[in-house]
Formats: structure tokens, C-alpha cells, sequence
């Protein structure tokens, strides 16, 4: 399965089988006042703190048990995401050799901690992320942009966007699967037809968006008052950000695991 | 080139989101203002879709056993215009990072900056200096090649420097800038001759799509003349001059090599394979290290500069002539 098709499915997952999850019923602009306090705090441990990133860890697995999410699928996205992280934290063990520990006769240095904080940040934020996509879907992010006062203009042309992307990958798969048909076993669209098969593409959408955009018009469609606020903020998602914002706090400034171990070694 | 919320400290994160969100705020005011505000919005939401898609066709690359694919900025400016063009390219961002897991929220003022803003305001002024007097398939390809080039070496600058400043990487500036630069000059120069693929069949197909451009049903003169004779200057002038500004530090790899054993440069066996190759190399260069032989002179280093541009100038024109040989014996 190529990326087009693969990108598709999500987009028609995203459409079609949205599910109801434990966190879909919190207004979206709680989860997204979430969603940002988590990365704001787990962004800001220091590079060596591998026991408050794990406690971060410990955190958003509890999440997602809760909020009957699965991290498992989202793990498997990570590997474009490791691409540029690989490339700035691969010299770390290299460069800080200084001598934390050891583990047997294995000696752990400073610079190979912070690669593993590097990747492990890397991952719980791109889950976390992903949690905010699937309980808010794309209707509630937009929401919570409005509350939180973006522009109309760019939040309609977020939300068309995405309307779009689904007829546009459609159209893109249709013209790589014939193009793929007439031309077996090559790698890539050979340079001799870049110009004529992406830019038909393009006119082509271009003339169809038109055609939607003034359909969508007749039926009422205005971009000033396409998108109003979902909901109201209740008590419920009131508790849910105060709960979600201490335990937060809890995990990021103090050290559970050491506070833990400390009961352990008198 | 998306960052991961990972390689941004908050403050480095924060900082970026508030200079996207200024350039964002600035674009909405100016394409309110646009008397085509009205038509331009379903042009903007559906270019923004394009580009998401085109991103994910890859392209072959010639000559490599490789592809590419489009980054888009350049193209949605060469569209929309680079307002519309830049809140375009933010909802394209903001829908990868949350649904795709390609880069990151925290990171998102980044990459707008990084992709967007460079791509489309940097991008516009390469693009309106190239149409200022008319349009042309070469005038087309030049503007996308440069345009493209200048733009993602600018963002990988910045992915360098916002990564360094927000503390999370021990690699020296230097090595992680000679790290990111070479590659990202190779994709951009791909990337540039895909957007003009596109946008040369855009002005043959429908010229009025195509963005502050002049007189576009009709082709500008393009003279070859002319443009040999800017390359010519480009040439000397790099070469011959700014090659003896050139920084007398050691590379990445030498500087790590040096790191490693002391020296910038590894002794080999002076036996069977390696004396040989060594031999060869020691009668083809002519000009080795950059300089005359057994002289200190600066006019060694202007002169390997300007011989060295011309070299590769003659390859590549020869190349092409014999692409273009090739090309016409398999038609007949």
C-alpha cells in the first residue's frame, strides 16, 4: 500500500468511523488546553531527567487506558518521525561521554540518557497529539481554535482544507494507480510527464473546487458564520482540565519514581 | 523537514509561535483586503488540499535511484499570492501534524516558519523579480529552481538554529549546519524543477492562474545571451572572489576526524591499491588543494575557484548534449 492510499484511509477513518471515546463527551477546548500543557511541560524537562520523562510516560499510558485509546497504532507512524530526531540525537553518546552509572559492567553515560529522552519526548508527544485528534476530531480543534480567538478566514480555510483532502487524495490515487498501470516497476513519476500529469491534476481541482464552493454557496454555506462554537464548557470538562492540569503538574515537578524508590533503599 | 515537538524547548517553541502568529495575523489582514477575498477562498482551501496530496506523489530523480516529492510553498505562492499562499500552507501544517503525526503541535509555529513563511514571502519576492518583466518557460524554471534552493536552505538554517538554541542535541553548530545544508540543497533543487514542471504547464495550459505575472497569454523574450552572460559573472564572482573568504576551519568530517585522531587528514598504506590511486590522483590534479603547486599564493585559490566552475560548467553542458543526442535517436 502506497502513502496516497494509506493517507486515504486515515482520511476516510477519520470520516466514517468516528467512534464514540470516554473523552469525546469533554469540550474540545479542554482537551486542547490539555493537549498544549502537556507538551508545554513535557518539553521543558531538562535533557537528562530520563525518570520525570518516564513518569510523563507512566502518565499518558494511564490516559489512554482511561480514554480507551490505542497507543500501539500510533507507535507505528513513529518512523518518519524519528527521522530528523535520529539525526540530532545519534551524537549525544558520541559527544558527552561523562559517566552517569553503571549497569553491570556497562557504563551509562550522560550522552546516551539524553538520546533516549530525545526519542522518548519524540514519541508521548506525537501520542498525545494523536489523542487530541481522535477524541476532539477535526470539527472540535476548530472550535477551540474560534474560542480561542484565530481568525474566521484561516479557520475556514483549515476546515476547507480538509473537506477537500479526501476528494483530492482520491483523485491523486486514481492518477498514480493509472500511472503506475502504464508504467510498471518504475520508481516515481518519470520527469518527462512531472509538468502534464500534476498540473492537469491541479487545473482539474481547481475548476472542481469552483463548481463545489459556488454549490455550497447556493445552499447557504457563509465562511463568517460556517463555524460557530460546539457545546458548552460544563462542569464536567471543567473537572476534567483541573484533574488532567494537577496530575500534570504532580508528574512534571516532582520525582515520583525517586520519592517511590526512596521507600525502597532506606 | 517537520520538527518534532521534542527538538523545541517551550521558550524556543513559544517564540516561534509568536512570530507565525504575527505573519499569519499580518496575511489575514492583507487577504481580507483582497477585492478576490471571496473567490480566493475555495482556491485556498483547495490548493492547500493539492499540496497535501502532491506531497505525498513521489517523483523520480534523474540520473539517481532515488525521488522526491513537492514541498509546495513555492507553488502555492506562485498561485495564491504569498498571503493567501502562507495561510494556506499553515492549514496544511496544522492537518499533518494532528492526523498524520507529522511534526509536532508545540512545533507548529516552527515549521509554518520554517516551511511557510520562507517558502512563500522569500519565495514571492524570488518569483515577482523573475515575472517583473514577463513571463517565459525559462524565466519559470529559474525562478522555481532559485526560489526553491534559497527558500529550503533558509528553513534547514533554521531548523539548525532553533534545535541548538533550545538545547537538546550536543552536535557542534557547524557539523549539524554541514549536516543539513547539502542534503536540503539537493531536494530543493529536485523540489524547484517540479514546481516548475507544474507551473510551465499552468502558463501553457491557463496563464491567468499564475500570480503577479505580466502580460501572461504572452511569452516573454528570453535570451540566452544573456543569462550565459550573468552566469559567466555569477561564476567569476564566486569562484574568483568569494572563494578566498572561504573559512580556513576543517569541514564536518575533517573536524571529526580530527577529534578522533589529531590529524585532519588519515595516513593510508603506501602499498598495491592506494599507492596507485595515489599516484594518479597526484598527476591529475593540477591544481592541488585548491592552490598552485609548491605555492602559497592567493591567485591559487581564485584561479582553482573560476577553473573549478568552468569544469563543472563544460561536464554538465556536455551531459546535456549527449542527453539530448540520446534523446533523439530513441524518437527516430
Amino acid at each position: 500500500m502506497n502513502r496516497l492510499d494509506d493517507a486515504l484511509n486515515t482520511v476516510q477513518r477519520m470520516e466514517h468511523g468516528k467512534r464514540e471515546l470516554p473523552f469525546s463527551c469533554v469540550h474540545p477546548l479542554a482537551l486542547f488546553l490539555t493537549a498544549a500543557v502537556f507538551l508545554v511541560l513535557l518539553t521543558s524537562i531538562p535533557k537528562n531527567r530520563l525518570d520525570l520523562v518516564l513518569a510523563m510516560g507512566v502518565w499518558v499510558y494511564l490516559y489512554a487506558l482511561l480514554g480507551k485509546m490505542s497507543i500501539g497504532e500510533i507507535l507505528k507512524k513513529l518512523w518518519a518521525l524519528f527521522a530528523l530526531l535520529f539525526l540530532v540525537g545519534i551524537a549525544n553518546p558520541f559527544l558527552d561521554r561523562k559517566v552517569l552509572f553503571s549497569l553491570g559492567t556497562i557504563p551509562i553515560t550522560s550522552g546516551m540518557i539524553s538520546m533516549l529522552v530525545l526519542f522518548l519526548k519524540g514519541a508521548l508527544a506525537l501520542i498525545f497529539a494523536s489523542f487530541l485528534a481522535s477524541s476532539a476530531g477535526m470539527a472540535g480543534i476548530l472550535s477551540a481554535l474560534s474560542m480561542l480567538h484565530l481568525p474566521p478566514v484561516l479557520i475556514n480555510v483549515i476546515y476547507l482544507i480538509y473537506r477537500y483532502l479526501s476528494l483530492m487524495l482520491r483523485e491523486a490515487s486514481l492518477v498514480w494507480t493509472a500511472y503506475r498501470l502504464r508504467a510498471p516497476g518504475q520508481k516515481g513519476i518519470h520527469f518527462g510527464t512531472w509538468g502534464s500529469l500534476v498540473g492537469m491534476m491541479l487545473i482539474r481541482s481547481m475548476d472542481r473546487a469552483a463548481r463545489l464552493y459556488q454549490s455550497m454557496e447556493l445552499r447557504g454555506y457563509r465562511p463568517q458564520t460556517a463555524f460557530v462554537t460546539r457545546g458548552r464548557f460544563d462542569q464536567k470538562s471543567l473537572l476534567y482540565l483541573a484533574v488532567c492540569l494537577a496530575t500534570l503538574l504532580l508528574v512534571r515537578f516532582v520525582p515520583v519514581f525517586s520519592f517511590i524508590g526512596s521507600f525502597m533503599v532506606d | 523537514m517537520h520538527m518534532a515537538d521534542a527538538l523545541l524547548s517551550p521558550a524556543v517553541g513559544g517564540v516561534m509561535i509568536a512570530a507565525s502568529a504575527a505573519a499569519a495575523g499580518y496575511s489575514v489582514h492583507k487577504v481580507v483586503k483582497d477585492p478576490d477575498f471571496k473567490q480566493k477562498i475555495p482556491a485556498m482551501g483547495v490548493m492547500g488540499a493539492f499540496v497535501f496530496a502532491a506531497q505525498m506523489i513521489n517523483f523520480t530523480i534523474p540520473g539517481t535511484c532515488s525521488s522526491g516529492h513537492l514541498c509546495g510553498g513555492l507553488l502555492l505562492t506562485a498561485i495564491l499570492g504569498p498571503y493567501a499562499g502562507f495561510l494556506s500552507m499553515i492549514g496544511v501544517l496544522l492537518i499533518q501534524c494532528l492526523f498524520f503525526a507529522d511534526g509536532g503541535l508545540l512545533a507548529i509555529g516552527a515549521n509554518v516558519w520554517n516551511m511557510a513563511f520562507y517558502g512563500c514571502f522569500v519565495g514571492s519576492l524570488i518569483w515577482s523579480a523573475f515575472m517583473k518583466k514577463g513571463v517565459s518557460k525559462a524565466r519559470i524554471i529559474l525562478a522555481c529552481v532559485i526560489g526553491s534552493v534559497v527558500t529550503l536552505q533558509m528553513g534547514a538554517f533554521s531548523v539548525t538554529l532553533e534545535t541548538l538554541l533550545s538545547g537538546v542535541t550536543e552536535l557542534p553548530f557547524g557539523t549539524f549546519l554541514g549536516a543539513m545544508l547539502p542534503i536540503h540543497l539537493a531536494i530543493g533543487f529536485v523540489e524547484g524543477l517540479i514546481t516548475a514542471a507544474v507551473l510551465c504547464f499552468v502558463h501553457q495550459v491557463r496563464p491567468t492562474l499564475l500570480w503577479n505575472v505580466e502580460n501572461a497569454g504572452e511569452e516573454a523574450r528570453f535570451s540566452y545571451k544573456k543569462t550565459l552572460a550573468v552566469l559567466t559573472c555569477a561564476f567569476l564572482l564566486i569562484g574568483g572572489g568569494l572563494s578566498l573568504l572561504a573559512s580556513s576551519y576543517p569541514d564536518g568530517l575533517e573536524w571529526s576526524i580530527e577529534k578522533l585522531t589529531g590529524d585532519t587528514e588519515l595516513e593510508g598504506e603506501e602499498t598495491g591499491v592506494y599507492e596507485t590511486a595515489s599516484r594518479v590522483q597526484e598527476s591529475t590534479s593540477f591544481l592541488p588543494d585548491y592552490a598552485f603547486k609548491n605555492s602559497e599564493s592567493a591567485a591559487g585559490t581564485t584561479v582553482s575557484g573560476v577553473v573549478g566552475c568552468l569544469v563543472t560548467f563544460g561536464v554538465l553542458a556536455g551531459a546535456g548534449a549527449l542527453m539530448k543526442i540520446k534523446g533523439r535517436k530513441k524518437t527516430a
